[in-house]
């Protein structure tokens, strides 16, 4: 069966959704929810550690941008708009979150060398994700901004009020880890695919 | 592979990735939705309602305090033109209206001219949400997320096995022809669902949450019996050095193990920190501005108060009498034209009447800078009306010279005389009875109006943190107003006369302002404050070398509300 790969969003009239949705037509609100409620589940749950609060800051971001959605300028990218929209939420909600206060830090540690390993990423993207979720809150926060988000280092130390060395170390030994495992559950599988026959 | 390599992999691969969110979401988000929309819609139905309330109790209020000051002057007033006129013709005159106003000289035009004045009754009868800007200066997520995302990539296994396109699915299929022009459906999207959790369980313990991902279909496939274990060795960051073959690894996994955590993190993530670019290029983020603007209106009444030391006259409802102006020296004959006094001997001081409170309102605008969450600075702008009012008697339009200390043979073009009987020269050429009957009471009220342009500096301080209730806020500061207008009288209690003199007034005054208020609405845009606030005038209403001391002073309910920012 072929998948079948559909961009509707840019097909889709933002503009007019956006003015609809500020008009207050509830079609065009659950329309703008059903266009980005996946992606940005898929985004928020990279940041936290279960489904459940992925789905409170999907719904805490949406509500954001349906209360704000007035300063959207029409300059931007709507889909932009949104995804940083819900970054900024899943970050708030991590500060919030007692649970993942005492798991985020970030000592400051000496530098620490990107390794020159670039393994083939051969897993689903489910499974990456889980991947990156097992990482300590700290490592998972700065490879999130850095790797998927694009942030740079001096960035991040402007988001997470860090320094930059600390979030370039963070990030090497993040992804350092992330290889390891990668690596490992790539032979795993190998194996149980090599025994299962 | 280039050194990126890995990342370009990590990114392509989890834009990929796409959750189906419980329906439970969507019914939240709506409800907080409908529910902002319910409150802006009685948010514009509340503000007129609190303005009209505000304005009849002030009314109300301001017509108590004059009516029951005011009834022991009428009841005084009607006794005597009953039981001195026994004619008929004067009888019929109402014992309000008891200012059949007779002239005081022999000029009959004059004469009509008072008769017909009327005599004057109450004549009362933003989060940490990014902007669009932003947004849209920073590329490369967005471009990201709509280029480089294929949407979705989707395998047979995950077909077969998925059990979405639930019922939502096919209403987002026909919402979307709506909106969508390639009308392709979102049903050919089998997109991943996270787990076979039911919805909106949020606060699952971590136990439920393992045993959630277990369940779910690609896991089972890929990660098997070690899913359990990983999940239980989560919570402790195990790092599976086992599995470790790079030293170099190895000794970062077990550094970043060993490590102390330090709890920085929660005060250093910031709520708008995604302001920023997340481009390569460093875009210096804009903090929100301190500087708000709004308006600002109250409604109350106003007073003069007679102040000396520790004792404020009038200001806690005694009553107040108009300050008598004459010179303190010995008073000297004093004539004009035909209007002749001579009081040097005979005539014996009279008494004033009562000053009463009126109607005093201020609207204008203001700007308010925080300087602390609970502590802000605002400076303001406001056109300030206050009255007071006092009855006089007959209004006598001839020119008369008053003397006060400092003014000395000044013309006033009228004046008014006291409440009270009157006989005029023509009184003279009758006798008995008809002599009488032309006695007449002339009373009326006058208002007097004082019109101000005002500066306040007001120090704002909020005295809870408003998080349960609403806050509440204690303002203090002055402010200096200029005298804009003025129509008001000063007494001279030798000849017994109402005069005006404007140039008697300080044109500048310095207030002391104080109040305290509520906040309401402040999560929406325009939050509103309200509550009592009281105005004390710091100097005098007239000139130190002439009066003692007549302060003006106001109370009445403010309502401030916030506008935007600067």
């Amino acid at each position: 069966m072929t998948p079948v790969i559909v961009n509707h969003y840019q097909e889709m009239d933002y503009n007019r959704l956006v003015k609809d949705c500020l008009k207050g037509l509830p079609e065009a609100q659950r329309q703008l929810y059903e266009h980005f409620a996946e992606s940005m589940l898929g985004v928020c749950y990279r940041y936290t550690k279960s489904v459940a609060d992925a789905e409170d800051v999907l719904q805490e971001g949406f509500i954001k941008i349906f209360r704000n959605l007035h300063q959207f300028k029409f300059e931007g990218e709507l889909g932009g708009w949104v995804r940083r929209i819900m970054v900024n939420t899943a970050l708030n909600y991590l500060k919030k979150n007692s649970r993942y206060q005492t798991d985020l830090s970030f000592p400051d540690t000496s530098l620490h060398p990107v390794s020159d390993d670039n393994p083939e990423v051969t897993m689903q993207a489910k499974d990456l994700a889980e991947l990156i979720r097992q990482l300590p809150a700290g490592y998972q926060t700065v490879f999130n901004l850095h790797a998927v988000e694009g942030f740079s280092h001096v960035e991040i130390g402007k988001m997470l009020g860090i320094n930059e060395g600390t979030s370039r170390s963070q990030y090497a030994r993040a992804r350092a880890l992330l290889i390891t495992w990668l690596k490992k559950t790539t032979v795993e599988t190998k194996k149980e695919t090599y025994v299962r026959p | 592979m280039s050194d990126h390599e890995f990342e370009k992999q990590v990114h392509q691969k989890l834009e990929e990735l796409k959750l189906r969110p419980s329906d439970t979401v969507w019914m939240e988000v709506q409800k907080k939705i409908s529910q902002d929309k319910r409150r802006r819609r009685f948010l514009w139905l509340w503000l007129p309602m609190l303005f009209i309330c505000l304005t009849t109790s002030g009314y109300i209020l301001y017509r108590f305090t004059w009516n029951t000051e005011n009834t022991s002057n009428i009841a005084k007033a009607v006794p005597a033109s009953i039981s001195n006129e026994p004619n008929a013709e004067t009888s019929n005159i109402s014992t309000k209206q008891t200012s059949t106003i007779k002239p005081v000289s022999n000029n009959n035009s004059q004469t009509q001219k008072n008769t017909t004045a009327p005599i004057q009754k109450s004549d009362n009868n933003q989060p940490d949400v990014i902007t669009p800007a932003a947004a849209h200066e920073t590329t490369s997520v967005s471009t990201l997320s709509s280029k480089k995302q294929p949407a979705i990539v989707v395998t047979e296994k995950n077909i077969e096995k998925k059990t979405i396109g639930s019922k939502n699915k096919k209403q987002t299929q026909q919402t979307l022809v709506d909106y969508a022009n390639g009308n392709i459906p979102i049903e050919g999207m089998n997109n991943i669902t996270p787990s076979s959790v039911k919805p909106r369980y949020r606060k699952k313990k971590a136990a439920k949450e393992a045993n959630a991902i277990k369940d779910a279909p690609v896991q089972q496939e890929l990660v098997r019996v070690e899913e359990v274990k990983r999940e239980q060795e989560e919570a402790m960051n195990v790092t599976m050095p086992t599995m470790v073959n790079d030293v170099d690894n190895s000794i970062a996994t077990n550094k970043a193990v060993t490590m102390p955590f330090m709890s920085r993190y929660g005060h250093l993530l910031r709520p708008d920190s995604l302001s920023a670019a997340n481009a390569a290029v460093s875009i210096p983020r804009k903090r929100p501005s301190l500087w708000h603007w709004g308006v600002v209106a109250d409604v109350g009444y106003s007073r003069i108060a007679e102040s000396k030391l520790l004792q404020l006259r009038g200001l806690f409802g005694e009553k107040y009498l108009a300050e008598d102006l004459s010179p303190s020296a010995s008073p000297t004959g004093v004539t004009s034209g035909a209007n002749s006094f001579n009081f040097s001997a005979s005539t014996s001081s009279k008494k004033a009447s009562p000053i009463q409170p009126d109607l005093s309102y201020s609207v204008g605008v203001f700007v308010q800078r925080a300087l602390s969450p609970r502590f802000k600075l605002s400076l303001g702008v406001e056109y300030t009306y206050m009255s007071v009012n006092t009855q006089v008697g007959q209004n006598v339009k001839q020119p008369i010279v008053i003397s006060t200390d400092t003014v000395n043979g000044k013309v006033v073009p009228e004046y008014y005389k006291t409440p009270g009987y009157s006989s005029t020269n023509a009184d003279a050429t009758l006798n008995g009875a008809a002599a009488i009957s032309q006695r007449t009471y002339y009373d009326q009220k006058y208002r007097y109006r004082f019109q101000y342009l005002e500066i306040p500096v007001l120090a704002n301080w909020q005295i809870n943190k408003g998080r349960k209730l609403p806050p509440v806020v204690l303002e203090g500061g002055v402010s200096i107003s200029h005298l804009l207008s003025v129509d008001a009288l000063h007494f001279e209690g030798a000849r017994g006369i109402y005069y005006k003199d404007n140039s008697l007034f300080n044109k500048t005054q310095f207030n002391f302002l104080t109040g305290i208020s509520v906040g309401l609405l402040q999560r929406s845009k325009h939050p509103v404050w309200v509550g009592p606030n009281l105005r004390y005038s710091l100097n005098g209403l007239v000139d130190k070398n002439v009066s003692t001391g007549q302060y003006l002073w106001s109370t009445g309910i403010s309502i401030k509300m916030l506008l935007g920012r600067l």
